[in-house]
């Protein structure tokens, strides 16, 4: 057994079914060792892609996801999707061909050095200079990825290395007792539990990437806490729960937000005070004792200082966590204000309407359905205006806000459970970073619907240009699109085109009834904005409103 | 305020590079180094103002590092026990 072999076979142990990367120079021993793999590997048609892609697969599955480049070019166009798996503690392993060991070092045909350029953006990586190394890399690099506060790893291996000898080594296995919960920060939040009159959890991705949805939810049903998320928490609870108050932030919804700006206890649950969620930090939360429970202690007190913290698993911490019983005028107040302030679809738009289509679509929807997003203001009507039973069900590119996002992640969530429908909607400035990918959909028959919200514009970027640059548009028009539907058609990619608004019920129909893959091209009004809105540097509270024009 | 950060660490590959990138991501200048390369043990001395404690737990976070101490009198690297 060499090393490709060695590698082979650590990523069929980890029952890891589907990898996604390019072949090259580097990683060719790796790619011949892949003809005996008992596990697929797609082809994707750009390395980002595949990085994305596993990065879909990771957040689905709930294990691993693996990606794999050649050295150089190759490795460089992983970057991207490492970077966003880092941002949003996605586990991946990201294997990269090197040049070989005697060259290492000599700028040599695609060197580059792929352990230095991935180094701020990783949870760990290896070059493995040796057989050993590589043993010790493939027994550690899927544990690591996993562990704690998952995120990606980066094995880089020399061409040589790949073919020489694999030296056999046990897979890691932790058998460390998982550390028990401080009894006297438990206490500690307990008390404050006890003592507060209007509690409120802010949770985020890390109830799901802790595996803790179930804890999560037990804690709600026992204490009646009513609930914010952030975008990566949506689906925490059911989108129609009656303690969900929506989404906080920028973009949020203004329930959420009133909620935590008027409670007097702020129970965090695996989310990390980000800009987008808090707003101006100094005025979030005002009134608030915050309890944080997040398993990475570096996130504790980073950007608000809190009275108690929890930074065990959450499935250890959140079953000793207790309220009796909840101050029942405060919930009803939280929960009162949701109905009223749902951003209701506005009705003065010329066209098809976005968030309009999103809801009815959101009602028919099975709910096993895999939605996944790119960057922009469609992304945020996703959030805002479709309903999701898990965190799961709606893959967005949260912390780096990846445009180029949502096709490689709806391949990825293909794979990870085929029985779902999966539905990537997507914009016409996003759809065209990643569009090659249509060649991958095609060829593997993935029945994936894309819903291609075309503003002919850099939608949520000329919002900004409108609202805070006083309409001095720039670098924003893309009228000179290519047509959609003709484009999918060569890549033979069935395509349908939607431009009125009596169309609705047929694009959802489409969506729900066609079994193979489809691209709808729907042509929205510029002008269509997401509402509400907090203006940079302004409190939560402080929301924007309107009409589109 | 001058502090002295104690680190001991695992010598594996680059890692005194991932030490200094969270160091300088995180927004911190070095004052001055002193390194024992064996079984690596830093003592690395550092301007701060107030909260300083983030830096501890990102360098907790590096998978090679075994120790990480802030103190507020400038130390020199502790000898090996
Ligand atoms: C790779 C990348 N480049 C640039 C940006 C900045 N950006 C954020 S949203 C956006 C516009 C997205 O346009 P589109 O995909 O058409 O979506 P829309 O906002 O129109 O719905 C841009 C350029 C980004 N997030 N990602």
């Amino acid at each position: 057994m060499n090393g490709a072999d060695a590698i082979v076979k650590a990523i069929a142990q980890e029952g890891i079914d589907t990898v996604f990367g390019y072949p090259g120079g580097a990683i060719m021993p790796l790619y011949d060792a892949l003809l005996q793999a008992p596990f697929k590997h797609i082809l994707m048609r750009h390395e980002q892609a595949a990085a994305l892609a596993a990065d879909g697969y990771a957040r689905v599955r709930g294990n691993v996801g693996v990606c794999l480049a050649t050295s150089g070019p190759g490795a460089t166009n992983l970057i991207t999707g490492i970077a966003n798996a880092f941002l949003d503690s996605v586990p991946m392993v990201a294997i990269t061909g090197q040049v070989a060991t005697p060259v290492l070092g000599t700028d040599a045909f695609q060197e580059v050095d792929v352990f230095g350029l991935t180094m701020p953006v990783v949870k760990h990586s290896f070059l493995t200079k040796t057989p050993a190394d590589l043993g010790e890399a493939l027994a550690q690099s899927f544990h690591l990825a996993r562990s704690g506060r998952p995120g990606p790893v980066v094995v880089d291996v020399p061409k040589d290395v790949m073919l020489a000898k694999a030296t056999s080594h046990p897979v890691f296995e932790d058998t460390s007792d998982q550390p028990l919960p401080d009894p006297a920060a438990i206490r500690k939040a307990n008390q404050l539990l006890e003592s507060c009159r209007r509690p409120l959890i802010y949770s985020g991705g890390g109830v799901s990437m802790g595996q803790a949805l179930s804890a999560f939810r037990d804690l709600v049903a026992r204490t009646g806490i009513p609930v914010v998320t952030t975008l990566k928490g949506i689906g925490n609870l059911p989108g129609d729960h009656p303690l969900f108050l929506g989404m906080l932030g920028m973009h949020g919804l203004k329930s959420a937000n009133l909620a935590v700006q008027e409670c007097d206890l702020l129970l965090v649950i695996g989310a990390r005070f980000d800009d987008r969620a808090t707003g101006k930090l100094a005025e979030f939360a005002p009134n608030a004792a915050v309890i944080h429970c997040d398993v990475d202690a570096a996130e504790i007190g980073k950007l608000r200082q809190v009275e108690a913290s929890l930074t065990e698993p959450l499935n250890l911490t959140l079953p000793l966590l207790v309220l009796d019983p909840i101050n029942p005028h405060w919930v009803n107040r939280c929960v009162s204000r949701v109905h009223a302030y749902r951003s209701r679809p506005q009705t003065r738009t010329r066209g098809i309407y976005a968030p309009r289509l999103l809801n009815n679509l959101s009602r028919v929807l099975s709910p096993e359905a895999i939605v996944t997003c790119d960057v922009g203001q469609h992304q945020m009507w996703v959030a805002q205006h479709m309903r999701f039973a898990r965190p799961a069900c709606h893959l967005s590119s949260g912390g780096l806000g990846t445009m180029g996002y949502g096709l490689p992640a709806a391949i990825g969530a293909c794979y990870a459970n085929p029985q779902a429908p999966v539905l990537c909607v997507t914009g016409d400035g996003s759809l065209m970073m990643n569009i090659q990918e249509f060649t991958t959909i095609v060829r593997e028959q993935l029945p994936i619907k894309i819903l291609l919200f075309d503003n002919q514009s850099l939608g949520m970027v000329r919002q900004w240009q409108e609202l805070f640059f006083q309409e001095r548009f720039s670098q924003i028009d893309l009228s000179d699109n290519p047509d959609f539907c003709t484009v999918a058609l060569a890549f033979g990619l069935p395509a349908m085109r939607f431009e009125r608004p009596s169309q609705e019920p047929n694009i959802i129909q489409a969506i729900t009834q066609v079994a193979g893959p489809l691209l709808l091209h729907v042509r929205i009004d510029p002008n269509d904005k997401v509402w509400p809105l907090v203006a940079p540097g302004q409190p939560n509270h402080h929301m924007m409103e309107g009409v589109s024009k | 305020m001058t502090y002295t950060l104690q680190l001991q660490a695992h010598n594996a590959h680059g890692i005194l590079e991932r030490i200094l990138g969270v160091i300088r991501y995180r927004g911190f200048e070095i004052m001055g180094l002193v390194a024992h390369l064996q079984g690596l043990q830093l003592a690395i001395t550092l301007e701060l103002s107030g909260q300083n404690q983030h830096l501890i737990h990102h360098l907790r976070k590096l998978i090679d590092v075994q120790f990480a101490h802030m103190t507020e009198r400038v130390s020199s690297v502790r000898e090996a026990s």
